[in-house]
C-alpha cells in the first residue's frame, strides 16, 4: 500500500546493538486511527521512538515515509514541524521551565511564528477546558512533580495545541483514572478528522472511547496479526497466547 | 585595624581553589560603590544612610565565637578599603520590591552595606558599573519574627574581578532568604555566611551560576545552626560552558544542642562543554544528636531525553539546550518563597542568557 500519511516498510531497529524491531510494516492514511497492542517488551514503544527519531535507536533496515517524504532524513525538530507528534509514555520533566512558556515556545516553533498572545490564551483555555485542566498548571514546571495522570493530560494538551497531522500516542491511557481517561479520550477525538493517530495501548478500555479503524498485535518486534476493533476485544478476553503459533 | 596582613596559604580551605593572589585588588585609590535606593511603597519604611563601621561584622544576639573574624583576608581588605559603609533600615511590611542600585565605578570599587530588617521585605541589590575590581560586604540582621529576602544580581563587566562577603544573622522565628544570580565578572570569589541564632529561624538560599569563556566562579556558603528547631535549605545550580570553572563549597554546621534542626543542601553542576569544570564540595559538621541533615552533589551534561523531548516539540538543538539551561538555573531559586524575588531573578536570568546567545 502506498500514498499513506505514514508508511513503514520492513523496519528493523536496534538499541545498543540489540535488535528490537524485526521487520515492521504499517500503513496509516490521513484520518485513520490505528492501535497497536502487544505483550510487554514487544517493541511497541520502540516503534514510536524510532518514528519520532530518538537518537538511542538505530535503523538497520527498512524505510519510513511520512507524507511522501523520507522521515529518517529529518531531524527530530523537523519531524515535529512537519506535523508529527508523539505523546510519551514517560515524558521528561524539565525543572525550571514553566508549562506556559514551554507551550508558547513549542507552538511558535511548530507553526513557524509566535502566536498572538490573546489568541493563544483563548486556544489554551479551550484546550484546557476539554481536558478539565486548571490554569495553575501553566505556572508549574514541565512534568516536574506531576502525577501520572497530570503528565498524560499535559501530553494531550500539547497535541491539541500543536494539531499534528500524525499523532503517536504511547500508552497515553496508562495510570489514568476513569474521569481522566474520558478527558484524554475526548482530547484525542477532538483532533482534526484529517489527522492520523497511532495508539499504543495494553487495554481495550481506551479503544472503547477512541474507536480504531485498525488494530495490530505486536509480539517480539513484529506485527503478527491485524484486524478491526473486534481484535482488541478478543485480546482483552483471551490474552496473547492464541497468537503465539503465529510467530 | 592593621592593613598589613599576610596572604593566606593555598592550603587554607577557603582559598584552595581561588588563591587570594588572584583576587587581591590592585594598589590604587579605591572608590566607594555608589548606592541608590529607589522609592518604596507606603506600606513600610526603607531608609538608606551612612552606617557605622562597627556593623561589619555584625553581632546580634548570637554567640560571638561563631562570628567571622576580620582576620579573614577578604573582610579585612574590604574593611580597610571602604571608609563609608552604608546602612539600610527596613520597617513594616513592604509589599513591593525594595530596589537598591550598587554602582561600582573606577579601577577599584568597594562597598559595605548593612541591612536591618524589622518587618517583611524583598530587597533587590543590583550591581553595575565598569570597575575592574569590585568588593562588596553585605551584613544583615533579621529581627525576631521578621522576614527578609535579598536577591543579588549584577551586570559587571566580563573582565572584572569580584569579591563578595556576606554575614547574616537570623533571629527567633525569623526567615532570611537570599538568591544570587552570578553571571558577571571574570573572576569571582564569594564567601557567604549565615547564622541561625534562635529557635524557629529559617534560611533559604538559591544560587545560580553561569560560566562562559574562561570565567572562574568560587562560592563558599556557610550555614550555622546555633539553636535547635531551625531550618535551612541551599540549592546551588551551576551551568558551565566554554573553559569556565566553578567551585562550590557548602559548610553546614549544627552546634551542640541544636536538636530538631532540619538542614539540606544540594549542589548541581551542568557541564555544557568538554573544557568546562565544576567542583561541588558539601561539608557537614553535625554536633547535635537529633537532626536531619542532607547533602548532595551531582555533575552531568545535558540529558539526552530532555533534549529529545523538547526537540519533539519543534525546538531545534540550540533552542532546546537553551531552554534546559535556563530552566536548570532558574530552578536554583525554587527554595525562595517570595514570588517577587523569584520573578526578578528569573527575568534577569532570561535577559542575561538572551544577551549571552547574541554575543
Amino acid at each position: 500500500m502506498a500514498g499513506g500519511l505514514l508508511d513503514v516498510k520492513g523496519l528493523h531497529a536496534t538499541v545498543e546493538e540489540t535488535e528490537i524491531l524485526r521487520g515492521i510494516d504499517l500503513h496509516i492514511k490521513a484520518g485513520e486511527v490505528h492501535a497497536i497492542m502487544g505483550t510487554n517488551g514487544a517493541g511497541k514503544s520502540t516503534l514510536a521512538s524510532v518514528i519520532m527519531g530518538h537518537p538511542a535507536y538505530a535503523i538497520t533496515a527498512g524505510s519510513i515515509q511520512y507524507d511522501g517524504e523520507d522521515l529518517t532524513a529529518m531531524e527530530v525538530h523537523e519531524r515535529a514541524r512537519a506535523g508529527l507528534f508523539m505523546s510519551f509514555q514517560y515524558p521528561s520533566s524539565i525543572p525550571g521551565v514553566q508549562v506556559g512558556t514551554f507551550l508558547r515556545k513549542s507552538v511558535a516553533a511548530v507553526r513557524g511564528e509566535a502566536p498572538k498572545a490573546r489568541e493563544f490564551r483563548k486556544e489554551l483555555q479551550a484546550a484546557m477546558g476539554v481536558l478539565g485542566m486548571d490554569r495553575s498548571f501553566l505556572g508549574r514546571y514541565v512534568n516536574d512533580g506531576f502525577s501520572g495522570g497530570e503528565k498524560k493530560r499535559l501530553e494531550i494538551l500539547q497535541m491539541l495545541l500543536l494539531q499534528p497531522k500524525m499523532a503517536l500516542l504511547d500508552e497515553t491511557d496508562s495510570g489514568l483514572d476513569i474521569d481522566a481517561l474520558k478527558a484524554v479520550a475526548e482530547g484525542i477525538n477532538s483532533l482534526s478528522k484529517d489527522s492520523g493517530v497511532l495508539l499504543i495501548t495494553h487495554y481495550n478500555r481506551l479503544l472503547e472511547l477512541v474507536v480504531p479503524d485498525r488494530v495490530h498485535v505486536m509480539i517480539d518486534g513484529r506485527i503478527v496479526q491485524s484486524g478491526g476493533p473486534e481484535l482488541a476485544q478478543r485480546l482483552e478476553a483471551d490474552g496473547y497466547e492464541w497468537l503465539t503459533p503465529a510467530l | 585595624m592593621s592593613t598589613a596582613m599576610e596572604d593566606p596559604s593555598n592550603a587554607v580551605h577557603l582559598w584552595r581553589s581561588t588563591p587570594w593572589s588572584w583576587m587581591r585588588p590592585d594598589e590604587t585609590e579605591p572608590t566607594s560603590v555608589r548606592m541608590v535606593l529607589h522609592p518604596v511603597d507606603e506600606t513600610g519604611e526603607a531608609n538608606l544612610a551612612s552606617g557605622s563601621p562597627d556593623l561589619f561584622p555584625v553581632v546580634v544576639d548570637g554567640p560571638e565565637t561563631s562570628l567571622p573574624d576580620v582576620d579573614d583576608i577578604a573582610r579585612h581588605t574590604l574593611a580597610n578599603l571602604d571608609a563609608t559603609p552604608m546602612r539600610l533600615d527596613l520597617k513594616g511590611d513592604l509589599e513591593t520590591v525594595v530596589n537598591v542600585d550598587l554602582c561600582a565605578a573606577g579601577h577599584v570599587a568597594v562597598g559595605r552595606l548593612h541591612i536591618a530588617c524589622h518587618g517583611r521585605a524583598v530587597v533587590h541589590l543590583h550591581m553595575s558599573g565598569d570597575a575592574g575590581w569590585c568588593g562588596l560586604h553585605l551584613t544583615g540582621q533579621v529581627a525576631n519574627g521578621c522576614s527578609l529576602s535579598v536577591i543579588v544580581t549584577d551586570e559587571l563587566p566580563l573582565e572584572s574581578r569580584v569579591v563578595r562577603c556576606d554575614d547574616w544573622r537570623v533571629g527567633r522565628d525569623a526567615t532570611f532568604e537570599t538568591g544570587t544570580l552570578s553571571v558577571g565578572g571574570f573572576r569571582r570569589k564569594s564567601d557567604l555566611r549565615h547564622h541561625l541564632d534562635a529557635t524557629g529561624a529559617a534560611v533559604r538560599i538559591g544560587l545560580a551560576v553561569h560560566g562562559q569563556g574562561k570565567r572562574h566562579d568560587d562560592h563558599h556558603v556557610e550555614i550555622h545552626h546555633h539553636k535547635g528547631h531551625t531550618t535551612s535549605q541551599l540549592v546551588a545550580n551551576v551551568a558551565c560552558g566554554g573553559r569556565s570553572r566553578s567551585v562550590g563549597t557548602g559548610r553546614l554546621v549544627i552546634d551542640v544542642g541544636a536538636d530538631g534542626t532540619d538542614a539540606g543542601q544540594v549542589f548541581r553542576n551542568l557541564l555544557l562543554s568538554q573544557g568546562a569544570r565544576a567542583d561541588a564540595i558539601p561539608e557537614l559538621e553535625v554536633l547535635a544528636d537529633d537532626v536531619s541533615a542532607a547533602h548532595g552533589a551531582a555533575s552531568a551534561s545535558i540529558d539526552n531525553d530532555q533534549l529529545h523531548y523538547l526537540m519533539s516539540r519543534g525546538l531545534d538543538l540550540d533552542e532546546a539546550s537553551a531552554m534546559i539551561v535556563e530552566g536548570f538555573l532558574a530552578d536554583a531559586f525554587r527554595p525562595l518563597a517570595a514570588s517577587e524575588a523569584r520573578r526578578t531573578l528569573r527575568d534577569r536570568l532570561t535577559v542575561h542568557l538572551d544577551c549571552a546567545r547574541i554575543t
